[in-house]
């Protein structure tokens, strides 16, 4: 039975705080992100098996966990309302060229992270070819091009 | 199935920016809530050391340092100064005591111990400071 409370338990408040510390956080893995998300794991190990290391106790804690996972994937697919507190919701920090200044200052994406995603992924040379960046639930911004650069070859 | 809206700029995306504003403030919040959690603990009031983890209790014939919060399966100390007239002291632990907590037998000048009766147990410590 502890183990249960003990799953429940760390994983509502594993999944409270990541949520709450900010989307950023652990989206893009850099080798800080990854240090911080060893030391979490290492931590939560011990607060989740307790002092019992049986191979029964590690089964009971991992149907536990993934029970609670697909429990929580129906409460979404349910209550849409639910779904966006947990998984949160897109957040466009340019629309049509413009920058939306709040919605990038309170989501704590740099400019130059925007840049990199547009360099990254289309090509993009500046900020004003920009005309949609839209920072994903999951944390990686999508950019969409003012005009699709021209090939080299098309010239 | 519901599809998304379509905004006023052309992006079919649902951004409930009334609900993002909310989140953002309930983030600031849930930080200052991490910062006080970590003070707290700077300050030993989670237990485990810290300016504030011990308080001290006094008796007629000395006193009793104990910590303030416990922590599940994590030993911890009962410290007993006497005062300086010698007198023996006898330390009795509540039933209730005896049945949360594991006792180890006392460190230092360990004369004697006798039962009380179910879950009650009483140590006369020698002088230790």
């Amino acid at each position: 039975m502890e183990t249960v409370i003990r799953g429940i338990a760390v994983y509502v408040i594993l999944l409270a705080a990541m949520r709450l510390s900010g989307r950023r956080t652990l989206a893009q893995i850099t080798s800080f992100d990854f240090v911080l998300l060893l030391i979490i794991a290492e931590t939560t190990q011990q607060a989740l098996l307790g002092d019992d290391f049986s191979i029964t106790n590690a089964v009971v804690l991992m149907v536990t966990l993934f029970g609670l996972d697909i429990a929580l994937s129906h409460v979404k697919l349910w209550s849409p309302r639910v779904n966006r507190l947990l998984d949160g919701a897109p957040t466009v920090l340019i629309s049509l060229g413009k920058l939306d200044e709040e919605a990038i200052r309170r989501s704590r994406v740099g400019l130059d992270d925007i840049l990199e995603a547009a360099r990254a992924e289309h090509e993009v040379e500046r900020l004003d070819q920009i005309k949609f960046a839209v920072l994903e639930i999951g944390g990686a911004i999508s950019i969409i091009p003012k005009e699709p650069p021209k090939r080299p070859d098309e010239e | 199935m519901k599809h998304p809206p379509i905004r006023s700029d052309g992006l079919q995306l649902e951004e409930p920016r009334t609900f993002q504003r909310f989140f953002w403030r309930l983030e600031r919040i849930a930080w200052c809530v991490f910062a006080f959690i970590v003070l707290l603990a700077l300050l030993g009031l989670t237990g485990a050391g810290g300016p504030f983890s011990r308080a001290t209790a006094r008796f007629s014939a000395g006193s009793l340092e104990y910590p303030r919060i416990g922590r599940w399966l994590t030993p911890d100390e009962l410290r007993i100064h006497p005062d300086a007239s010698g007198e023996p002291i006898l330390v009795v632990l509540d039933s209730d005591f005896v049945e949360s907590y594991e006792l180890q037998r006392p460190v230092r000048g360990r004369r004697s111990s006798s039962g009380f009766g179910p879950g009650r147990r009483a140590f006369p410590p020698s002088r230790s400071s």
